[in-house]
């Protein structure tokens, strides 16, 4: 769950404080980034984004009557200024994370977000198998996540980046809570879907029962059953 | 596998929202199902790996970057771009349609408008100035037709803030300006027409169109001399663009410019052996000469005051040219000016901006002094300052460097208290509005790709180096400015300056605030 604002803070940004609102957009840049960040995949269009939900809310912030949590509306704002510019980059260009860029030195799947895997290595981290592993569940998520639909992405990116609870989601998107947790359970099985299907092939399948890659019983198939049920 | 399990059930197990007996009688049924149990793990890791990902700080400049959008759209009088957070309502969508009947209408009338002018190009050879009577500029206008009244001034009707009008010369010999009208049942603009089959506007009609609108001049003493764009021109195109050819015949003003022009930049192209153009000259004549009356007007509002201010400027600059500068540029430099017509409407509070290039013209308004010796005085305050119940606006010049500005500009937005810390001998000072005017030298030129995009992008403000203060250049007047460096504690550095540069900041403090605020769309929450 996003971090409460303080109360007497929001009021008097909502007054006129200046200041408070100063404080609250430094208090929730990060968030909002975040949450823009994923939904877009694109570091600087991200930034631009996030740039309009804080002019937004500067415009705004006088608006506020307080019925809803001061996180759920910027977070809608941020949320519907992401919407708008993934609809309009649909019409210009079409933008993969999984593409296959090859960078200078040859390595595949660079993108934007790669400094941000590259900052999943945790020096700290005591087992280099176990890194390397967590670093490609990370990317497959991720590569995954920015293949989902607008609107499934959305829903994860708000019930696990942004962690927030059931009843917010339904503010932030405006739907009903039981439609948020259809969603929020098709968006699951519709990510799982994606990371199988892009997972690459075992390497040595000779060695594996033929059955074993063609039943119908697979993962991804009752993934299948259960989205078309 | 579906009719066997409960959806929520299992949304609940994943997401760890069912109690503790809830878990175990799923996790007992999904031992009779290991594809089941399988899948589930995997939405568990897949849950647990995402609420796992690192987060991303945002970029340094995000918070600096959202005041220089506001900055920028004060600057082009535009607001920012409007994101709707919630979905149309029904009067909204009614709005709508009505706004777009609008923009149809508009459109209507623009196409009529171009297709007339197609039609017979010679019917607009002149324009109303703005703030002036078709009939004070009767005697100018070699022809006339009905359809004139299109783009005849209103006094109180509101102005466009679409509007753009340029100078584009193809004829080699005159600098030809052309207006367009976004909406031609408004009020239009005015442009100084300068063809040499007509007059000049009389001196006293541009004085008045200083007076009422505001005109501010930048330049640089040799830039290449260039013609911009033109939409609605007479040719019929929407788009032009020109290059201003030099005439041969050099001007007598030239040497006015010198001492008013700071010694050329080196990246700037030089052009010395370039004249001034004929209206380059008419502006001259007709402008530099300071009018005394004005610098001792009343203001009452902001628009007042900011005019008002410009004209002091305009008399302290007549009062320093008499003195040369420290480096005087060439006699025969020649510049090349933008013309800011800013217009505003305190009925309706709109307001409108019209650029324009000038080649070869000369500086006809400037508002600073050269910098003071003494630099830096960030006590410097006067008699007036010290008065809070002084109803008339006041201003105060400080001089400094561009990195002093930045760090009087960050200890600004963190004290408690920025009048205090603005004016240190003044700490119950309440002015409740305030106005920067950051002169810098020399003020900053824009090519012409910049002027095509300049309604999309701040004008590119190249690194000048050391110069000193000749004409002024507004960054931000804190109508807006307040609000920015109020509310969000920006760093806000001139970053398009040398540190050392030396910047003539005048501060002019307004007496009553515009406490009107503008109703919005408003987001539901």
């Amino acid at each position: 769950m996003p971090q409460a604002l303080n109360p007497k803070l929001v009021e008097r940004a909502v007054r006129g404080d200046q200041a408070a609102l100063c404080q609250l957009l430094q208090t929730s840049q990060h968030r909002l980034y975040n949450v823009v960040l994923r939904m877009i995949g694109h570091r600087d269009d991200a930034a631009e984004v996030t740039q309009d939900t804080l002019l937004k809310i500067i415009e705004h912030i006088g608006d506020f009557k307080g019925k809803s949590d001061i996180t759920t509306w910027m977070t809608r704002i941020a949320m519907n200024a992401a919407f708008s510019h993934l609809r309009k980059q649909r019409l210009r260009r079409t933008v993969s994370l999984d593409h296959a860029a090859t960078d200078p030195i040859g390595r595949v799947g660079r993108d934007q977000l790669s400094p941000l895997r590259d900052q999943l290595t945790d020096p700290r981290e005591p087992n280099p198998a176990i890194r390397v592993q967590q670093e490609e569940q990370q990317q497959q998520l991720t590569a995954a996540l920015a293949r989902l639909q607008d609107d499934l992405r959305a829903i994860i990116v708000l019930r696990d980046i942004d962690q927030m609870e059931y009843q917010q989601i339904a503010e932030v998107m405006g739907i009903p809570i039981g439609t948020v947790k259809s969603r929020l359970f098709r968006a699951r099985l519709a990510l799982r879907r994606e990371i199988l299907q892009k997972k690459p092939p075992p390497q040595n399948t000779q060695n594996r029962p033929k059955q074993a890659v063609s039943t119908p019983d697979t993962p991804s198939t009752s993934i299948r059953r259960l989205s078309n049920g | 596998m579906v009719d066997r399990y409960n959806e929520e059930t299992m949304l609940g197990y994943i997401e760890g929202d069912l109690t503790p007996d809830q878990a175990a009688q799923f996790e007992a049924s999904m031992t009779k199902d290991p594809r089941l149990k399988s899948l589930v793990s995997q939405l568990v890791q897949d849950r647990r790996t995402m609420r796992t990902l690192p987060t991303e700080s945002p970029p340094d400049e995000l918070l600096s970057q959202v005041t220089q959008r506001l900055e920028r759209s004060m600057l082009l009088d535009a607001p920012p771009p409007e994101l709707s957070p919630v979905r149309p309502s029904g009067s909204y969508r009614l709005g709508r349609m009505i706004a777009y009947s609008g923009l149809a209408a508009m459109i209507l009338i623009s196409a009529a408008v171009v297709v007339h002018t197609l039609v017979d190009r010679n019917l607009y050879e002149d324009f109303t100035p703005a703030g002036l009577s078709m009939s004070r500029m009767a005697d100018n206008k070699p022809r006339r037709s009905n359809s004139d009244q299109l783009f005849e001034f209103k006094p109180n009707a509101p102005t466009t803030p679409s509007i753009s009008s340029t100078l584009a010369d193809d004829e080699h010999q005159n600098a030809e300006q052309a207006l367009a009208l976004s909406d031609a049942s408004t009020a239009p603009m005015a442009l100084l027409e300068n063809r040499s089959d007509t007059a000049p506007p009389p001196k006293q009609d541009l004085l008045e169109i200083i007076n009422q609108s505001g005109l501010r001049v930048r330049g640089d003493a040799n830039t290449e001399a260039t013609g911009s764009f033109a939409m609605g021109h007479k040719e019929g195109s929407l788009e032009r663009r020109a290059q201003v050819p030099q005439t041969p015949d050099a001007p007598a003003s030239a040497d006015t410019f010198a001492r008013l022009t700071p010694a050329p930049a080196k990246k700037m192209n030089t052009a010395k052996d370039q004249p001034l153009s004929p209206l380059a000259q008419k502006v001259m004549q007709h402008l530099t000469q300071a009018d005394p009356q004005l610098a001792s007007s009343e203001a009452k509002t902001e628009d007042e005051a900011l005019t008002a201010a410009r004209q002091l400027g305009k008399a302290k600059e007549s009062d320093a040219a008499q003195t040369p500068a420290e480096s005087p540029a060439s006699p025969t430099a020649r510049p090349t000016v933008w013309l800011e017509l800013a217009t505003h409407d305190p009925q309706t509070g709109q307001q409108a901006l019209l650029t324009w290039t000038v080649a070869n013209a000369v500086p006809i308004v400037a508002l600073t002094t050269p910098p003071q010796p003494d630099a830096a005085q960030l006590e410097t305050t006067t008699d007036a300052d010290r008065n809070p119940s002084s109803a008339q606006p006041r201003q105060i010049t400080l001089a400094m460097t561009a990195s002093q500005l930045t760090q009087l500009l960050r200890n600004l937005n963190t004290a408690p208290n920025q009048h205090a810390r603005l004016l240190p001998q003044a700490p119950s000072w309440n002015a409740p509005s305030i106005t920067w005017l950051v002169q810098a030298a020399p003020p900053y030129f824009r090519t012409d790709d910049d002027a095509d995009t300049a309604a999309v992008h701040p004008p590119r403000i190249p690194l000048v180096g050391h110069g000193h203060a000749t004409a002024v250049q507004p960054l931000f007047k804190t109508d807006w400015g307040q609000l920015l460096m109020q509310r969000i504690p920006m760093r806000p550095t001139v970053p398009v300056y040398d540190p050392q540069t030396q910047l003539t900041v005048t501060v002019l403090v307004l007496p009553t605030p515009n406490a009107d605020s503008e109703s919005t769309e408003t987001p539901n929450d």
